[in-house]
């Protein structure tokens, strides 16, 4: 029995107190508008679905105004930009066939604060399938992850948040068997009410393999029909896209826990092989197909997003979805967010063949208690979205009112941001500053929750998470392409200063793929940010943006031309704050891909040659905001200037950087912002297992800043590694870009940093007692307590 | 005609391709097969291996419940009369719980895989090791020319500690490692992290009597090219970054003894 919702010739409140009733948040006067313009009341059905599609999460209904206005422009290379499931970009041709590279980026904050293993394991599995869905096999995995003060007064629910997310990570990818290439990890108390985890997805595919989610054009020439394939509907994940656009309130959280998804990677796994032996199949017939994962708004969002792009409509029997319970409820199955399905728009006419691969030859239902591959539906012509339950109408509605979700125009109010440069006094013993540096929560060592994660699945890792500033894979078997990968985000820099916060944690995205001999392909980005109805909250994300943008202009792609480096793919996170009111510092998480023509010219940060000569090529000016070495020697609430990236000159310092990699130049290359020059100089003479056994020799140069700010600030640049005889070759290479690399040193045999000049007593650093209180941090402080 | 070997793709198996491609590049004939093929096909390949993965979601105990398929079973017949069976990571928790290995009794199994024994750490563990011959290295097939080095090699796992508590096993267990965690030294690794799961022996590998069959927690698929190798590792390999990694001696050993056979 299909029911329906009174908001014709009703007060809000009243529709409120109605909508409610039913379990739907929407916003009535949302609701009420799409009521007026069909002339009827709703059914509960339909105001689930509009509920889900006019959340801030699948609208952008906040965002969508400074989207359009601020992101970079697209540049040739790329062959799907943002609006889909993933971007899509060109890798060129790879022993003579055309490769894409196709990447995701999304949030499962909510539900990892409220079910910390389910909310991270399902925000894998939820970021796997937008890249499956593009017809791509997914090649790796990475996490960027914000977690409370592990110290403070909530240190024992975010330490167990920390645990269970990572968990959840591990769980479910090293099950479904994608490597896990790297991540970003920060603790600020901040997130104690709302940590953050967002996740990246990237796969390959040939480019003319690519897979749209849409019902194609062949669909106005034969009958077309819609397969749901997975797990059969279940109760959980009811009003997820909904939920993740609240506030986090801790009196429902009886109802937010239903709405948090269950995963299962095992079902996952097999599904996933099947849908390749259907690929296979489509490749083979050449028939022409449209796929979509089901994520926020469940099988109802994901179908009729899949027709109404293609430019169709679609006709659902909701009574033929495969249901795990007896009596399932229509709203739940045409809205539940249940794990581990897609659908397909396929000709009828191959119908039974997909439908075998499925149930026969992998054989779903024998994996998995009703998971199977069914025809749910067919596609019309009519752009209308129907759903029948039992014969009765339950679902009709035109494109244009689940198309067109209301926009807001919501205010802005700039803030103060901070502008002074400050200074930093001379830690009275080097040697202990250091420890406790390096020991900071923002720069210790990540082995502890790395190693968790299966790098190595798949067999095509080549730098693995903690060896280097960025992941590298080769995941195509022949030919030497290398696939590069990081993952940034500097929430204090961005509080203090969003725009240059922003633009700062690009540049430090684009220098950390160059870093290990990569070229940037593109961006994604994942923008978690505060209430959107809070002026000063919206500004900061506005701010970001522009950062973002101009950076991405500036910086290009670094290969001669005037192309911006894209976003091709991303996600807006707002009402990340806690019930009291506080939100959390402006968090845009920024992944940069890049390419390496030869895997093997692949760098690593760690020194190797005594005698050669170190270089550091940067922007030597003071930033001290937000960082490290303030909180050890200052007063950490001091609001002091962080990065403000000069981005023409940051351009040619990257340009020249990877320039003289290429020529074979160099050695070993770290770059430097987070804990400044002295931390990058530690990290080149540190692997995981200890010292590398090999020191630094270096003086510093002429400068206006006292040595400590020199040494911690955080402007950001290179440090290279570069043999003795290839001194001159190397500076003349850096040249050609009209800059210049500073000497500061060489490489000793002795196993220690010393750090000369500056009218000052030398510095001497002894490695042992900084490496073990770098490596020994994070483990005792997330697995300590309760 | 080169005699295939079959990689056997269970519900939840996620290492098959990789290992397939590890076998052709050995230069053997890989074929994957789906656990619900008739289990004739299995009769028409020579040799046989159990991929990592999850398979049947690790239900009741990782291993349980696929070692008891029909599927299965026909390998370990086969096994029994001699063709070359590897079972890796969670093929090899496989092999364990369909008694093929140590199998030093009828009627019982021997050892089972119990979780990682870690210092101030639980759950999954991944990270490179090394491994070198064990006592029972030059008797197993796999690894009778591993000799007097040492082999880096990735493992990655929560349950692999081959574990017993029959006295009479424990003592036995030694003469049945084919492969041991080893210190960079080559002297056995008997603490976290050089043996990463506290496992009995310092066993990462495990042969039976007649030295067909090895089940083996570390990934040598994950190892077959040397520029996979980590950095701090380096010292262990020889030769140039797209040369055979240490893991591929291993598939080359199945090859090559299909190839005498």
């Amino acid at each position: 029995m299909i029911q329906t919702i009174r908001l014709l010739g009703v007060e809000a409140e009243e529709a409120r107190r109605e909508l409610e009733r039913h379990g739907i948040r929407a916003e009535p006067a949302e609701l009420i508008g799409v009521a007026r313009r069909l002339g009827r009341d709703l059914t509960v059905p339909e105001a689930f679905l509009l509920d889900v599609s006019f959340s801030e999460h699948c609208s952008y209904k906040s965002s969508r105004r400074f989207l359009k206005a601020l992101l970079p422009p697209i540049a040739r290379h790329v062959i799907l930009g943002p609006g889909e499931d993933a971007g899509v970009v060109d890798l060129g041709t790879v022993e003579g066939d055309r490769y894409a590279l196709v990447v995701a980026h999304e949030s499962h904050n909510h539900p990892s604060q409220l079910l910390p293993v389910e909310g991270a394991a399902t925000g894998i599995g939820g970021i796997v399938r937008d890249v499956y869905c593009m017809g791509a096999d997914v090649i790796g995995v990475l996490d960027g992850l914000r977690f409370g003060d592990l110290d403070g007064v909530n240190g024992a629910t975010a330490r167990g948040v920390a645990r269970g997310v990572i968990r959840g990570i591990w769980e479910y990818g090293n099950a479904l068997g994608v490597p896990n290439l790297g991540g970003d990890l920060a603790f600020d108390a901040c997130y104690d009410d709302n940590c953050l985890v967002n996740v990246v997805a990237l796969g390959i595919a040939r480019a003319d393999e690519i897979i749209r989610s849409r019902v194609p054009e062949a669909a106005r020439r034969e009958p077309y029909v819609l397969v749901l394939i997975g797990k059969p509907t279940d109760r959980s994940g009811l009003g997820g896209a909904s939920f993740a656009s609240k506030i986090l309130d801790p009196e429902a959280a009886e109802t937010n826990l239903g709405a948090v998804q269950i995963h299962d990677p095992f079902l996952k796994r097999v599904l996933v092989e099947a849908t390749k032996e259907v690929w296979n199949l489509i490749r083979a017939s050449g028939d022409e197909v449209g796929f979509k994962d089901l994520g926020a708004g469940g099988f109802g969002g994901a179908s009729s997003e899949l027709a109404l792009a293609g430019g169709f409509g679609a006709e659902i029997r909701l009574d033929e979805l495969p249901a795990a319970d007896a009596e399932p409820n229509p709203a739940h199955l045409l809205v539940g967010e249940t794990q581990e399905r897609f659908v397909w728009a396929i000709p009828e006419r191959i119908a039974a063949d997909v439908l075998a691969i499925y149930n026969e030859h992998f054989d779903l239902p024998g994996i998995y208690p009703g998971a199977c591959a069914r025809v749910v539906g067919r596609v019309i012509e009519e752009k209308r979205y129907r759903c029948s339950w039992n014969g009765q109408m339950a679902v009709d509605l035109p494109a244009e009112i689940l198309e067109e979700a209301p926009t807001y125009d919501r205010p802005v109010r700039a803030r103060a941001i901070a502008g002074e440069e400050g200074s930093l006094p001379e830690p009275e013993d080097w040697q202990s500053f250091a420890e406790r540096l390096m020991s900071h929560p923002a720069l210790c060592s990540r082995a502890h929750v790395y190693r968790h994660y299966d790098s190595e699945v798949r067999g095509e890792a080549l730098i693995r998470p903690g060896e280097a500033d960025g992941g590298v894979c080769r995941p195509i078997a022949g030919g030497f392409l290398g696939i590069a990968v990081s993952l940034d985000g500097n929430a204090r820099w961005c509080d203090l200063d969003p725009y240059n916060g922003a633009a700062a944690t690009v540049v430090e995205a684009v220098r950390n793929v160059v870093s290990v001999g990569a070229r940037p392909l593109a961006l994604t980005d994942c923008l978690n940010f505060g209430s959107p109805e809070d002026p000063e909250c919206l500004w900061e994300f506005q701010e970001c943006l522009r950062g973002m943008r101009d950076a991405c202009i500036a910086l290009g792609l670094l290969d001669g031309s005037a192309d911006a480096l894209p976003v091709v793919s991303g996600n807006v996170s707002f009402y990340n704050q806690s019930a009291g009111g506080a939100r959390i510092r402006p968090t845009p998480i920024i992944a940069c891909f890049g390419r390496i023509d030869d895997w093997r010219r692949s760098l690593r940060p760690h020194v190797q040659s005594p005698g050669s000569g170190i270089f550091m090529l940067g922007h030597a000016a003071k930033a001290l905001g937000g960082s490290p070495a303030l909180d050890l020697l200052s007063r950490s609430d001091l609001r002091l200037a962080p990065p403000r990236p000069v981005l023409a000159r940051e351009r040619l310092h990257l340009q020249a950087a990877l320039g003289a990699i290429e020529e074979g130049l160099v050695i070993a290359c770290h770059d430097f912002a987070e804990g400044g020059l002295l931390a990058a100089a530690l990290e080149m003479l540190m692997r995981e297992d200890g010292p590398t056994g090999l020191g630094l020799e270096l003086a510093l140069p002429d400068t206006s800043m006292g040595r400590a700010e020199f040494l911690l600030s955080e402007s950001g640049g290179f440090l290279f590694e570069v043999e003795a005889s290839l001194e001159e070759h190397f500076r003349e290479s850096i040249r050609r870009e009209g800059v210049e690399a500073i000497r500061l040193g060489r490489v000793v045999e002795t196993p220690r940093l010393r750090i000369a000049g500056g009218g000052v007593p030398t510095i001497e650093l002894d490695l042992r007692p900084i490496h073990r209180a770098w490596a020994e941090r994070l483990g005792p402080w997330m697995e300590g307590g309760a | 005609m080169k005699q295939a070997i079959a990689v056997l793709q269970l519900p939840g198996s996620n290492c098959e391709w990789e290992t397939a491609r590890a076998i052709a590049r050995a230069g053997g004939n890989a074929r994957v097969v789906r656990w619900n093929e008739p289990a004739e096909v299995l009769d028409r390949h020579a040799g046989y291996v159990i991929p990592g993965g999850f398979a049947y979601q690790d239900r009741v105990r990782a291993g349980a419940v696929a070692a008891r398929l029909p599927f299965v079973q026909q390998v370990a017949r086969r096994a029994r009369q001699g063709a070359p069976v590897l079972g890796i990571c969670n093929g090899a928790q496989v092999l364990v719980e369909a008694g093929l290995v140590p199998g030093m009794r009828e009627d019982a199994l021997d050892l089972v895989l119990g979780p990682n024994r870690m210092m101030g750490r639980d759950g999954y563990y991944s990270r490179w090791v090394l491994l070198g011959a064990g006592p029972a290295a030059e008797r197993c097939l796999f690894t009778r020319g591993v000799g007097p080095r040492l082999l880096p090699i990735p493992m990655a796992h929560g349950e692999g500690r081959f574990a017993t508590r029959d006295p009479i096993v424990a003592e036995r267990i030694p003469s049945y490692v084919a492969l041991r965690y080893c210190m960079p030294d080559g002297m056995d690794a008997i603490e976290f992290p050089h043996n990463p799961n506290g496992s009995i022996a310092s066993a990462a590998g495990i042969t039976n009597e007649a030295g067909n069959v090895l089940a083996l927690m570390p990934h040598p698929e994950r190892a077959i090219l040397r520029a996979q190798v980590p950095e701090e590792l380096g010292s262990f390999v020889r030769g140039g970054p797209t040369e055979d990694g240490p893991g591929l001696g291993i598939f080359r050993a199945m090859v090559e003894f299909l190839e005498e056979a």
